[in-house]
Formats: structure tokens, sequence, C-alpha cells
């Protein structure tokens, strides 16, 4: 920072085009205005050592001095320069020579055009200036800011992947300091495998084509410890649209994925746990089922009639809880089986239940509002799960209506989402309870006023969730119920979500 | 869920539980019925079922998968009884100790002996990947086990009406029906 004397500076004055490429240090501005001076001088010195020769360029070292010193020391050492030149070009140059004498009217000429020139220089070189400065601080704000993130791993890449720099996050992360990565190739962040499937070069072309990628995969520690790391890579473009870098910026998520895993197992051990459960629960309920009949049937005649009345209550006791396992072993099966994508018609599911119901109470006068075709897409067989719930609950609820109205279509909802839904003009629900409807076991009503299990809108919450969907439900007491469902279209988005599988690490690695 | 049996007179009428090899008992083992079975209720209320349903045909039980392969191929146990007299109708249960049902039927499938024979999966679950694996081995039927005593009894009604009755086997021509009435 200290000002050098402005005597060794000297000979940078002979014409030659300022080369601003290496900056000096700033200078303090009493040593920028020294620096002026002793380049006008100089520049004088030089014109008039080549005044013999050349006298018609008497001004260009002094120009070449005013521009020196307008550029290195900003503003007021260029009109310093601009100055002394002035003075040097009257006291040498104009006749007679060694005194300030009149300049001819030619000399004033070339004199003015040296002062604007000059003053030109000057402006020119302090606004230059100021925006460098701005432009200095605001790079160093940002470079501060990356520097110091601890959490991720911000790290540039020039455009043929080489590491240009390097955060404190990538030094904690990675482990590498930045001496030992920059101008290294990025690749050495892969694991060997996928360095040999080109997955770093495929990177990099799909950031420049694309503009932006991310990716999730294992990444290697300076240790050799292995890190599933998020990873975005953004190609950096210049004016002209030219890829000139990259920037990387890495999040390790290993802890994250390693609890999801252990989340996911949990899930997955609970929902076959369940499953087992009530799979084994129905046996013993087929035999108690099962000997109560053959008791009934080869020994009925011992008993009187509240002896046959109670071997009736157990059979159908024992039902019932087949039913409630039924429900569970549905519930249980949602998380268990891969879901599939395929067209289904909601139309047809809920139009097949609706004939099975029809056949098991052939009397009651339901009136139903069915669309000829309601496409969708899902699993088939969990939809139809879902479509047999919600008009199983419809029609149980409508028990007391004569005629019951139920209908089943769709509408878009205010977020634009289309949404399925089926009404009923049943006994319905306080829209307080709307949202515990679809905990399991939660009932709204007495046993012996609607029978269940409190299971099915359960099972329905889960396999709309499955599909990435939500559901809801409105009602009024004694005004009805309407259960709506939404089903995304697969975009892949919400299928990853819903289908988490070992089979990400694969891709990763590849 | 398996506790000790149950004992009684009516049980051992009724399960013969494999009988030992001797030369005489092909004759009457080629119109068995095999029911391959673990759970003990399960066993007793499917004979019961037959019996209801008045099918005579002596019936066999298995209890594991292993009995099941030695009875079949004539192994273990049951060395020296004649593979070729197969049982007219084998009723297979999924879940088996040792050996396990689908096992078994990839078993009954591969050998020549017992190719034909009509296998009847009575399962006590409903996840469609066993009963997509379950044809694909070669079971004719499948049936799950209801907890309602009477569908199951309509359920091996119709089953046993059907194989024992109706349908045609290629090796086993003229062959003795088994008799039922009203």
């Amino acid at each position: 920072m200290s000002a050098p004397p402005p005597a060794p500076l000297a000979p940078l004055a002979p014409p030659a085009p300022p080369a601003p490429d290496r900056r000096l240090p700033e200078l303090r501005q009493a040593a920028a205005l020294a620096l002026a001076a002793g380049l006008a001088v100089a520049g004088l010195a030089l014109a008039w050592l080549v005044s013999p020769f050349l006298d018609r360029y008497t001004v260009l070292p002094s120009v070449t001095a005013v521009l020196l010193a307008s550029w290195y020391g900003g503003r007021w050492p260029g009109l310093l320069a601009m100055a002394v030149s002035l003075l040097g070009i009257d006291l040498l140059f104009v006749q007679p020579a060694l005194t300030f004498g009149m300049p001819t009217a030619s000399d004033i000429v070339r004199l003015t055009f040296f002062s604007l020139l000059s003053i030109g220089a000057a402006w020119a070189s302090g606004r230059l200036r100021r925006s460098a400065r701005a432009l200095r601080a605001s790079e160093a704000h940002t470079r501060q800011l990356t520097e110091e993130v601890r959490e991720y791993a911000i790290v540039a890449l020039d455009p043929a992947g080489r590491i240009a720099r390097w955060n404190r996050g990538a030094e904690l992360i990675v482990g590498y300091t930045p001496d030992e990565v920059l101008g290294r190739d990025y690749a050495l962040l892969f694991p060997p495998e996928a360095v040999a499937a080109g997955a770093p070069q495929r990177e990099l072309a799909r950031a420049a084509s694309e503009g932006r990628v991310e990716d999730e995969g294992w990444r290697l520690c300076k240790d050799g410890r292995p890190f599933w790391a998020n990873v975005v890579l953004t190609a950096v473009h210049d004016a002209r649209g030219e890829v000139v870098g990259f920037s990387k910026i890495t999040r390790d998520l290993t802890e994250r994925r390693r609890a999801e895993q252990a989340l996911r197992q949990a899930n997955r051990e609970l929902a076959a746990t369940t499953y087992a459960i009530a799979h084994d629960l129905r046996s013993p309920l087929r035999a108690l089922d099962g000997y109560s009949y053959l008791l009934a049937a080869g020994h009925g005649a011992g008993l009187d009639e509240e002896g046959r009345a109670l071997l009736g209550r157990i059979r159908s006791t024992s039902r019932g809880m087949g039913e409630l396992l039924d429900g569970l072993l549905s519930l249980a099966r949602i998380g268990r089986e891969p879901l599939r994508r395929e067209e289904v018609d909601l139309s047809a599911l809920a139009a097949r239940e609706l004939d099975e119901l029809r056949a098991g109470e052939p009397g009651r006068p339901v009136e139903v509002a069915l669309p000829p075709a309601l496409p969708a897409r899902g699993d088939a067989r969990l939809l139809g799960t879902v479509m047999q719930n919600l008009i199983g609950n419809a029609w149980k609820f409508t028990a007391g209506r004569s005629p019951a109205h139920l209908a089943v279509g769709e509408v878009e909802t205010e977020r634009g989402e289309r949404a399925f839904f089926v009404r009923d003009d049943g006994v319905g629900f306080a829209p307080e309870h709307a949202t515990q409807l679809f905990r399991p076991f939660h009932r709204l009503h007495r046993a012996d006023e609607f029978p269940g299990h409190g299971i099915g809108l359960a099972t329905v919450e889960r396999i709309v969730a499955r599909h990435g969907g939500r559901v809801w439900a409105e009602g009024r007491p004694g005004a009805g119920a309407t259960v709506y469902f939404t089903l995304p279209t697969a975009s892949g988005a919400t299928l990853t979500g819903t289908d988490p599988d070992t089979d990400q690490e694969e891709e990763a690695r590849q | 869920m398996n506790g000790a049996r149950p004992g009684g007179g009516w049980q051992d009428a009724e399960q013969r539980v494999a009988p030992d090899a001797s030369g005489g008992a092909g004759q009457e083992a080629r119109h068995c019925v095999l029911l391959i079975e673990d759970n003990p209720d399960d066993a007793r209320l499917a004979i019961t079922a037959l019996r209801t349903n008045r099918v005579i045909n002596e019936v066999v039980v298995a209890r594991d998968g292993e009995e099941a392969r030695d009875y079949l191929f004539g192994q273990g146990r049951h060395a020296g009884r004649d593979p070729a007299q197969c049982p007219e109708l084998v009723l297979l249960d999924l879940k088996l100790p040792k050996i396990d049902g689908l096992d078994v039927l990839r078993r009954i499938r591969a050998d020549d002996r017992t190719r034909f024979v009509p296998v009847v999966v009575l399962t006590s679950s409903d996840e469609e990947e066993d009963v997509i694996r379950g044809y694909r081995l070669g079971a004719n039927s499948f049936i799950r086990k209801p907890i309602d005593f009477e569908r199951f009894l309509d359920a091996v009604r119709q089953a046993a009406t059907y194989w024992l009755l109706v349908n045609v086997r290629p090796d086993t021509p003229g062959r003795r029906a088994a008799p039922t009435s009203g």
C-alpha cells in the first residue's frame, strides 16, 4: 500500500499504450498527486528529448502522462498532470523556448485539444474508478458471503470443470483445503465408478445445455468417506452467451437420507406387522365361527332358545371382527404394495359398487347422479377401494332418506385442481369434525346408529395420499356430506415422493 | 396360532394322517384328497366342510410342506408309497412350516407323476402377489378362507363338486366318481 517514489516509475512514461491489466495497489492521494506530477515531468522530458526529430508530436508524451495519471491516480492527479504538462509545454515548446510566452493560434488549438482530452480522461477515469471500487466492494461482500457459508459447499468451476473457487463450506463438508483442490478437475469429488461412467462430464454438459442441473447422489470426501449430496450445478454465461464457468452448490444430506431410510424401514415394518397381526387373527376367528356353526347345527337341539341366540351373537361378533380385520389388512396393504398408474374410470368403479349395494338392499329408493365416465389415473385396485368406501358410506348414511340422493362427479377447486367428489344427502356431520373423519378408528356415530369400524375414510385418505393427492370433506348435520379428493396427474414429482425405494441409489451411482 | 391338536375320537377317525406306506394302500390312496394345512382348526373345519358336502373320498392331512412332499413323492416317512397313485385333489394352504405352499406347488408341477393333479389353494391371505405367483406356478383355483363358516361350506362344496365330479383329468380314464347326493 505504500506509495512508491515517483522517480522509479518515470520510465513508465515513454509513449506506450497504458496497460491496465496489472492493477497497481491503491495509492494514497498525496502519493498519487506526486506520481502524476512525476509522470507529467517525465512526459515533458521525453518530448524535449525527441523534439529535435519529431517536433510535431511533442504533446503525445504528455497525453500519455495524463492518461496514466488519471488511470492510476484518478481525477485530481489527472488534472494535476494536465496542469503541469500545460505549463511545461508553454515553457518548453511555445517560442521563445524556456520562457512563459504567449502561444500562437496554432499552439492554442493544440493546447485546447490537449486540455479537453485530459479533462475527458480525468472525468472518465474518475467514474471508472468509482464503479470499479463499488464492484470490488460488492464482489468482496459476495465472496465473503459465499466463503463464510458453512452449510453449503459453494464451488466455482472453469468451463473445463477445474475448481476455481472453494468456500469454507466445501472445506468443511468435503475436507479438502482450497490449496489442495484449486485447479484440479472436480471429478475428484465423484466415486471412481461414477468417474469411469463419465458422470462428471455428463453433468457439466447438461448444465451447459440446460443452464441448470440438480442431482442427488454419492460423492466422496477427502478421506474417501461417501456422503449423500444434493448438487445444483448452474452454468455461468458471459454477455455473448458463452459458458465461462459453472457454480456448484452442494448440500450434505447423508443424515437426512439416513433418517428418511430409517423412517421408511420403520413404516414398512409397521405395515408388515399390522398385516401379519390382522392376518393371523383371522384364523382363530374362522375357528370361532366354524365351531359355533357346528355347535348350533349339530347340537342345537340340546340348547334352549336363548342358548341358540347367544351362539348367533358369537357368530355375528366374529364376523364383525373379521370385517374389522379386513379393513386393517387393506389399510396396511396400501403402503406395502407398489403403486401402479393406469387409466381408471371412477364412474365405472362407483357403478359396480352401487350395483352390489342395490343387490344387498333391493327395496331402497336411492337416486344416483353418475356421469357416464370419470377418467382418472391411478392404481385401479386402490381406487376401487376408495370408491367402495365412499359409496358405501354414502349408502350407509342415507339409510333414513326416501328417496336418498347420491352424486358422483368432478369439480375444479379454487387452486385449479381437478377434484372428484361423492355426495349424499344423508345424516351429514358437524363441520368441526371434518378433519377427524379421516383418523383411523375415529367414528362420529354410535355402532347401533350406523355400523362401522372407522377405517374406511382413513383408508381413503391413505390411498389418496399415496397418489400424491389430498382428501377433504364438507358437511352439515342432517344436510348430507361431500367427500372430495384429488389425484394429481403423474408428473414424476409426486411419484418419486410416494414411491421411495432404493433404486434411486443405483440411478445416482451411474 | 398352532396350539395342541384337540383330541377326540371324531378327529382320529376322520383325519387319517398320511397312512404309512404299505402295498395295499395304493388303491385306496389313489382317490384321496390331500389336504395340506398346518393349522389344526382349519384342517378340522375343512374336513368337516368336505364331509358336510358328502365328499366321501379319504382325506389325507399333511401338516407341513415337508410332509406333503414326502407323501406325494413317496419319500421319508412315506418311502415306498407309489407316487403314481396321486391324490384326486390337493387342497393347499400357502403359509406352511418347513417348505412353503408355493414351493410345494412348484414341486407338484415339476414332477411328471403329479403334474396334472388339480391343486386348489386355500388361502387366508388375499395378497394379489400370492395369487399371481400361485397361478403362475400352476394352481388351478384359489379359495380365500372366509370367516363366515357357511360361506366356506359353500366354497368347498363348489370346489369339490367341480374338481372331483365335473373336471376330467387326462390320466384317469373311467375312474370312480366320488358320489354325492342332494
